[in-house]
C-alpha cells in the first residue's frame, strides 16, 4: 500500500498529513509565520523513524503565501534528496476544493471556484468540476483584482477561499454566478493527500531538483534603477 | 566530524563541506549579483526564489566534489540569521529536513560569527584573544574575541554599513551594485590630493563609526562637480578616491584604537568590505607600527560563502551543540547573545 507524506504550509496553518496503510494521521495548526518553527517537530511526531518508509512526498507547490510556499518546497527537497523519494507537487486551489469535498460542500458534477486571498487588494484563482471525487482543472491558475474576475462557463459554482472576501468589489455578472460561498476552507495536507496519490499512480511526479514553488504572480513590484528617483 | 554548510542569509547561495580533521574538502557558490544588480540593491523576494532553486543543486555538487556520502556527514550547519528573513527560512528549512532525514544533528549558525571565524580556514590563522573587524554590506563591528562564543562588542555603525555607504556612492556615481569593487576600481585612478573627505567620528572617543555624513558629502561633491553633460571620468575618479580613502582611514583609526585600547596586537578583519586592497595595504602598514599583525580570510571567503558556515557550525557541532525541536531563523541576533563554547 502506497504510503504518502504531505506538507502545506500555503496559508497561516501548517499541517502534515501522512497516508500509510490506508490510514490519514493529520497534524494541523493555526501558526502565522511560524511554519518553519513547528514544521520539524509535526514530521518528528508523525514519523518518528524518519522518512524511510514512505513511497513519495506531496506539497502545496502554490499559489499562496511566497514564504510558506518555500518552506513547503524546500522541506521536500530535503526530504526526497536524502531520503531518494519523488515528489508530488499538488496546487492548494486543488486541494482547497478536495477540502471541499471532504467536508460535503461540494459534490459530484459541482462547478468550484477556488480561490486564496493573493494580499494586495488581489485574489488567485481557478475553476474545478468535481469528477470521481477528485477536482479536476477547467482553467488554469491567474492572478487578478476581484473587479477583473470572469469566471469561465456559464454554470453556477460554489466558491470557496480567502480570495472571497473580495467578493462585495467583484461584477454582478460574477456575483450571480455564486450560489455558494465558503470562504472559511483553507488548503490542508490532508486534502493534499488523494490528489497526491492520484498523481503518484498516474506517474505524475517530479524528482527532488525539479521542486519549486508555483506562485503564479511572477512579476516583482520593486522598482528598477531605470525606474527609481535621483540619488539622495 | 564532518559538516555540511548552508548559506543563503541573502545574495549568495552557499554550500560546503568542511572535515574537523581534514579541512575544507569542498565549497561552491552561487552569486545572484546579475539577478539584483538592475534594481541597484538586493530585492529580498527574488533572492529567496532564486536561493530554492540553487541550493540543493550546491548540495549535490559539493557531494559530489567531495566524494562524501550522506553516511559521512555527521551533520548540518546553516545561516539562521541574521538576514534576510525570507531567504534565510530556505536554507533552515533544507538543513533541518536532510538532517532530519539523514538521523544527523543540524545547527543554526550566526552569520557574523562565520566571518568571523572565515581566517580559521587559512593554514596560517590567528590565535585568541584577537579583535575583528566585521566589514560588510550589512555590519561594521568591532569585537574583542576571546575564544569561539566569547564576543564583546567593542564598537559599531551608528547608521549605515561600510559597504552600504560604499553601495551608495557608487550610486550616486553612476556605478553598478554591488559599489565596492567599482569604487575600488576608479579609485586606483584618482587623485588622492583633490578633494578632502572628512574622518566620521575620527575626533570623539571610543569606537563606533557613523557613515551617512560621509554619504552626504560625497552627495554634495558629486552635485557640486556635476555639469550639464555630469560628471567627467576624472571627477568620477577623484571622487571615488577620496570617498575610499575616508572610509579605509576611519577603519584603520579605528582598528588601532581598538588594539589600544583591549591591549591585543592580532586583529581579524572579515566580511565582503576586508577584500578591498587599499583598506588591507593602510590595515597592514599602521599595525606592524604598533607590532601588530592582521589576518583576513581568502578572497573568496570574504563575501558570504558556505565554507565559513560548515567550519563555525563544525565547532560548536563538535563541542555537541545542536538546534533543539522548535528552532527558528532569527533575521535580528546579536552575536553578543551566542553561548561561549
Amino acid at each position: 500500500m502506497t504510503s504518502i507524506l504531505a506538507i502545506d504550509t500555503s496559508t497561516d496553518a501548517c499541517s502534515v498529513a501522512l497516508l500509510t496503510a490506508g490510514t490519514v494521521r493529520v497534524l494541523q495548526e493555526y501558526a502565522p509565520r511560524r511554519h518553519n518553527q513547528l514544521l520539524l517537530g509535526m514530521l518528528r511526531e508523525l514519523l518518528p523513524g524518519g522518512p524511510g518508509g514512505l513511497d513519495a512526498v506531496a506539497y502545496g507547490c502554490g499559489p499562496g503565501s511566497f514564504t510558506g510556499l518555500r518552506i513547503a518546497a524546500s522541506a521536500a527537497q530535503g526530504i526526497c534528496f536524502a531520503a531518494q523519494l519523488p515528489a508530488l507537487p499538488v496546487s492548494t486551489l486543488a486541494a482547497q476544493v478536495q477540502s471541499a469535498i471532504r467536508l460535503g460542500l461540494a459534490g459530484e458534477g459541482c462547478w468550484v471556484l477556488s480561490t486564496l486571498d493573493a494580499h494586495i487588494g488581489e485574489l488567485y484563482w481557478a475553476l474545478y468540476q468535481v469528477v470521481d471525487g477528485l477536482p479536476h482543472a477547467v482553467s488554469s491558475e491567474a492572478a487578478c483584482r476581484p473587479e477583473a474576475l470572469v469566471i469561465p462557463g456559464a454554470e453556477q459554482v460554489v466558491a470557496l477561499g480567502g480570495g472571497m472576501r473580495y467578493h462585495a468589489d467583484m461584477t454582478g455578472a460574477s456575483q450571480a454566478r455564486i450560489s455558494a460561498l465558503h470562504d472559511t476552507v483553507l488548503p490542508s495536507a490532508e486534502d493534499i493527500l488523494p490528489l497526491a496519490e492520484a498523481a503518484f499512480t498516474a506517474g505524475a511526479w517530479q524528482q527532488a531538483e525539479a521542486i519549486c514553488p508555483v506562485y503564479v504572480r511572477d512579476e516583482i513590484r520593486w522598482k528598477k534603477l531605470a525606474e527609481q528617483g535621483p540619488q539622495s | 566530524m564532518r559538516i555540511l554548510g548552508l548559506e543563503t542569509s541573502c545574495d549568495e547561495t552557499g554550500v560546503a563541506i568542511f572535515d574537523t580533521r581534514r579541512g575544507l574538502l569542498a565549497h561552491a557558490l552561487f552569486s545572484q549579483v546579475d539577478i539584483h544588480v538592475e534594481y541597484g540593491g538586493v530585492v529580498p523576494e527574488l533572492a529567496s526564489r532564486d536561493h530554492v532553486r540553487k541550493a540543493l543543486p550546491l548540495v549535490q555538487q559539493v557531494m559530489q566534489d567531495a566524494a562524501t556520502t550522506p553516511e559521512e556527514l555527521d551533520g548540518i550547519a546553516y545561516t539562521a540569521g541574521p538576514g534576510l528573513v525570507g531567504a534565510l527560512m530556505v536554507g533552515a528549512t533544507l538543513a533541518q529536513t536532510l538532517a532530519w532525514s539523514w538521523s544527523i544533528p543540524a545547527l543554526g549558525v550566526h552569520h557574523m560569527e562565520g566571518h568571523l571565524l572565515a581566517p580559521m580556514l587559512e593554514d596560517e590563522h590567528p590565535q585568541y584573544p584577537f579583535v575583528a573587524l566585521l566589514v560588510s554590506g550589512g555590519h561594521t563591528q568591532l569585537v574583542r574575541v576571546d575564544g569561539i562564543g566569547q564576543y564583546r562588542l567593542l564598537g559599531e555603525s551608528l547608521d549605515d554599513a561600510a559597504g552600504e555607504a560604499f553601495d551608495k556612492a557608487a550610486k550616486m556615481l553612476g556605478l553598478p551594485y554591488p559599489g565596492g569593487p567599482h569604487i575600488a576600481r576608479l579609485a586606483e585612478s584618482g587623485d588622492a590630493a583633490r578633494f578632502d573627505f572628512p574622518r566620521p567620528m575620527v575626533n570623539r572617543p571610543g569606537l563606533d563609526f557613523s557613515f551617512s555624513g560621509l554619504k552626504t558629502f560625497t552627495l554634495n561633491t558629486v552635485n557640486a562637480c556635476r555639469d550639464e553633460t555630469g560628471l567627467t571620468d576624472q571627477d568620477k575618479c577623484d571622487i571615488a578616491r577620496a570617498f575610499e580613502e575616508a572610509v579605509v582611514a576611519t577603519l584603520v583609526i579605528k582598528c588601532r584604537r581598538a588594539l589600544e585600547q583591549e591591549g591585543l596586537s592580532t586583529l581579524v578583519m572579515a566580511g565582503g568590505v576586508s577584500a578591498n586592497r587599499n583598506l588591507r595595504a593602510q590595515l597592514q602598514a599602521a599595525l606592524a607600527k604598533l607590532g601588530a599583525r592582521v589576518f583576513y580570510p581568502a578572497p573568496q571567503f570574504c563575501t558570504d560563502n558556505g565554507a565559513m558556515i560548515a567550519y563555525a557550525g563544525a565547532q560548536r557541532l563538535a563541542a555537541g551543540q545542536m538546534d533543539g525541536p522548535a528552532t527558528t531563523v532569527r533575521p535580528r541576533w546579536p552575536m553578543t547573545e551566542l553561548a561561549p563554547l
